[in-house]
């Protein structure tokens, strides 16, 4: 069985089988007819293994019983090459050990449906199918929005067990058995009429001919041996002996490094290079790339690189938006939220008339400011341009994006764009744009047929990052005297996110104002019983560039909606966890996770003296969450947070122990935020540069987090995402409990508060 | 420029300014040693200097001559993870994993230093930054090794 074929073989030989029609590449028939009907079934291509045999699109398993696992997913941190080689693993009946991580090409078995769709993958409505073409068209190949496990708990599963299944017939054809006479187990199928027992890795040449089930049956929950245990993450040796390899860590034969100076104003354009020659005759310096935005100087190494990048001087044009601050976007804010309510995107009953019957009306106005991600890897990509094809490495969340974005700078076709994904050391939205990437082709393209690396130093990350909006927030609500909200009114003014990243990056799927989904999450569908409601934002237009940052809307729609309605708690002086639980439904999933946090907490407990706790409720990407924080404060608003306590109902989970970290971590980026996270602006500058001036939690600082999972057979939520939001509010409202100041906008080092 | 890196001598020609942090990552491609912020702030680039630990960003590498620079390379003697680095695998210590070679070096040297040390005295040397908030296992996996170095006295 010699196996050797070119890729455009192996592609057309096996869809050919599959599906009827040759669909490897079929892109180029357009979006209408028959090319969709068998997208689904193309899953199981072999594709993304370039000159291997393969079960499907996802497992190849080698002669020597090793098994390789096609994730299209970026590893940042929350584990999710673990949880899906756990999915893998539990149906193809395997040890973790067995499995080894490809990151595959961009093609279309590896699209992210759920990121793409919003729904889960069995959904049946007409939205659904048309989006789920769409993401496999493109492909749509992204990690973000906490989706890695809601689209694949099922799919890779599914790719395991079918993959087994072809596995088991080959077995059946060789000992003449039935298959209810096999059994598979550590990568071995064992005939247990003989006892003789075969490796999958001597079965899969043979199976790879069988025809794969597109609906094998799947284990029942209760007989998971790997899926929900608590398990070793695969990818920690090498990142802890320095093996592990990030984007910035890829070296190349005759590799050259990049490091550029963007223009400092924002919106800003470089006219000229005042010094080139200067720049150009600095030890190591090979080449000098100017463009609008910015300047590139390509040096022998990264720190020659920089020193001469910093050395640049610029004319600029003048044009940039030299009078832009905080202080005028506040305004602009403030000036929106005092207007009507552009897009209105809930309404129940008339909240006008339920005002005017409650007992008591109640208001405040909240503010966040922009915020940066500051990954600890900073901004990178590896470029290799050649005449009619490039190469990219590069730590990335949306490599659909690097293939487009590197096809159109680089002038070349996407069938002749190759990617290497590696580590990111970091994401929490930011690589997830292709503004590095195309800048660091562009760079590249210059000196054509040398890798070069582009690395942003520490300041310019900061600096020309997609940034968190700064939003402002007003709350009206009704209360009436037994406590219950009659009432209630949401207005939100901030910029668009969705418009702004998604206008950068992939302008034709730029949506209308009213369509920014983000906007407004976490503060609409709201669990807790509020009356009559009426929750929508207004935009407002302003020169920063913005992005998804962990938990996105969420991240200040979970500070303004519980930091009001701790007031309306006050208001009602009703105990915060007491008001709450009685606006949520009971025996609902939220009002359990609620009641199990100030279990957890002892809420109902007293505290020693110096001490006090809040409480704060938040639903997200498919998950909900619960926070109590216990905090120490003294006169001099010196305080520490000792303790977070919190509750997860995520449904159906893979791994529990990743989930515990990715609280932990949540928590403390939530927190970082909270206490010191700020981007300002002065005479169009960003005023933050590095660490020392864009700070952030230490080890010091680190409270003791308590999470309990919630156990019930929901559908599967996120877990990357969820614990941010509730933190902040927790924390003010625990900074209420102790000391009767409400902080109403952020971060807490403005208004005096000092973490120790 | 002669230096010695994880025992072995390296003669490098670079400006005697260029930062250690770039002669290990550029010249002799030791990537496991971080950048993260150039200006000593954030600790991704600890390594050692004759046993102490030291922010490489912005060491010129002209005042290293006969000092022993030792990086995360050289932790894991033969395949054997230190006591260090397995407690930070036993206690599932790295999320996205960027900062934790420098992490796990500035925890070496504190324990090189002092077998022994305080809670206040962690907290004061460990300063590193760590974006996706793993400090709660750094703290569990460093009790853990506490706890080793007082039963093998």
């Amino acid at each position: 069985m010699a196996k050797e074929r070119t890729r455009g073989q192996k592609i057309s030989r096996r869809a050919f089988i599959i599906s009827g029609s040759v669909i490897g590449g079929g892109f180029a028939l357009g979006l209408g007819g028959v090319a969709f009907s068998n997208y689904k079934k193309k899953q199981f291509s072999g594709m993304g293994f370039e000159g291997a045999e393969s079960l499907n699109a996802f497992i190849h398993i080698t002669p020597d019983n090793k098994v390789k696992l096609a994730i299209a997913r970026a590893e940042m941190g929350q584990g999710v090459h673990t949880a899906l080689a756990m999915l893998t693993a539990e149906e193809l009946e395997v040890d973790l050990d067995q499995i080894e991580v490809i990151h595959p090409q961009v093609e279309s078995p590896y699209a992210n449906v759920n990121l793409a769709t919003h729904y889960e993958r069995t959904s049946s409505s007409t939205g659904f199918h048309f989006m789920e073409k769409v993401a496999y068209i493109l492909p749509y190949i992204a990690t973000g929005g906490s989706t890695t496990i809601r689209d694949g708990y099922e799919h890779y599963r599914i790719m395991g067990a079918s993959a087994k299944e072809m596995l088991m017939k080959v077995a059946m054809k060789k000992w003449f058995v039935e298959i209810d006479k096999l059994k598979a187990e550590k990568g071995f199928i064992i005939n247990t009429e003989t006892g003789e027992k075969v490796s999958y890795g001597a079965l899969s040449l043979f199976a790879a001919e069988e025809k794969p089930n597109n609906q094998p049956t799947l284990k029942s929950k209760s007989n998971f041996k790997i899926i929900g245990k608590p398990t070793q993450r695969i990818d920690l040796k090498g990142k802890v002996t320095g093996a592990a390899e990030y984007g910035i860590d890829v070296r190349l034969p005759n590799m050259l490094f990049a490091a550029v100076q963007h223009c400092p104003t924002i919106g800003g354009e470089i006219t000229s290079i005042t010094n080139e020659a200067e720049v150009m005759a600095m030890r190591g310096v090979k080449h000098i790339v100017q463009w609008p935005e910015g300047a590139a100087v390509i040096a022998d190494n990264t720190w020659r690189a920089q020193q001469a990048a910093k050395a640049l001087t610029f004319e600029i044009d003048g044009k940039g938006h030299e009078q832009l601050s905080s202080a005028h976007i506040s305004k602009l804010l403030k000036a929106r939220l005092d207007q009507e309510i552009d897009h209105v995107k809930e309404v129940i009953d008339d909240s006008a008339t339920a005002f005017e019957a409650s007992d008591k009306v109640y208001e405040a106005e909240y503010e966040v400011p922009f915020l940066a991600h500051a990954t600890m890897e900073p901004i990178n990509c590896t470029v290799l341009v050649e005449e009619d094809k490039a190469k990219v490495w590069v730590g990335h969340q949306a490599p659909f994006l690097v293939t487009m974005a590197t096809a159109k700078e680089a002038d070349v076709k996407s069938s002749k764009v190759e990617i290497d994904i590696k580590y990111l050391g970091g994401g929490f939205g930011r690589r997830a744009e292709n503004d590095f990437v195309t800048e660091a082709v562009r760079i590249a393209k210059s000196m054509k047929g040398t890798p070069i690396q582009m690395v942003w130093s520490r300041e310019e990350d900061t600096q020309f990052d997609t940034y968190r909006p700064a939003a402002m927030a007003s709350f009206k609500a009704g209360i009436n005297n037994d406590g219950r909200i009659s009432a209630w009114e949401n207005h939100l003014s901030l910029q668009s996110v969705l418009r702004s990243s998604i206008g950068r990056n992939f302008p034709l799927m730029t949506p209308p104002e009213s369509q920014d989904t983000t906007a407004a999450e976490g503060a609409l569908g709201l669990a807790y019983n509020l009356g009559a409601r009426k929750v929508g934002y207004s935009f407002i237009e302003s020169p920063m560039r913005l992005g998804f940052w962990r938990s996105v809307g969420h991240s200040y729609n979970g500070f303004f909606t519980e930091s009001f309605m701790d007031e309306l708690a006050n208001e009602a002086n009703t105990d915060p966890y007491a008001f709450r639980a009685k606006l949520l439904p009971s025996n609902s999933r939220q009002k359990k996770v609620l009641d199990k946090v100030a279990e957890i907490s002892g809420w109902n407990s007293d505290l020693p003296e110096g001490k006090n706790r809040g409480i704060a409720f938040h639903e997200s990407f498919g998950s909900i969450v619960a926070q109590v924080a216990e905090i120490s404060i003294n006169s001099e608003k010196e305080f520490s947070i000792d303790k977070v306590f919190c509750v997860i109902d995520c449904g159906n989970y893979v791994n529990p122990d990743t989930i515990l970290a990715q609280m932990q971590s949540g928590i403390v980026f939530g927190l970082t935020a909270a206490v010191y996270g700020e981007i300002t602006i002065e005479e169009g500058k960003i005023q933050q540069s590095n660490f020392p001036n864009y700070e952030m939690l230490k080890l010091k600082h680190m409270p003791e987090v308590t999470t309990h999972i919630m156990e019930n057979n929901e559908a599967p939520g996120g877990v990357g995402e969820p614990g941010t939001p509730p933190i902040a509010p927790a924390l003010t409202n625990a900074i209420f409990a102790a000391t009767g100041e409400r902080v109403r906008s952020l971060p807490l080092k403005n208004h005096g508060f000092k973490l120790v | 420029m002669k230096i010695n890196v994880n025992g072995i001598d390296h003669e490098v020609d670079v400006e005697p300014n260029m930062p250690l942090l770039w002669v290990l990552r550029d010249e002799l491609n030791l990537t496991g040693t971080k950048y993260g912020c150039g200006v000593a702030a954030c600790g991704a680039c600890t390594v050692h200097l004759d046993g102490q630990a030291v922010r490489s960003c912005v060491l010129p590498i002209a005042a290293l001559q006969g000092k022993a620079i030792t990086t995360i390379e050289s932790i894991a003697k033969d395949d054997r993870l230190s006591r260090v680095q397995q407690a930070w695998i036993d206690h599932q210590v790295p999320q996205c994993g960027y900062c934790q070679s420098g992490m796990i070096m500035a925890v070496e040297s504190l324990f090189a230093n002092n077998s022994q040390p305080s809670e206040e005295e962690i907290d004061a040397s460990i300063s590193n930054i760590c974006r996706c908030g793993t400090y709660q296992r750094i703290k569990e996996a460093i009790k853990e090794v506490l706890t080793q170095n007082q039963e093998n006295g």
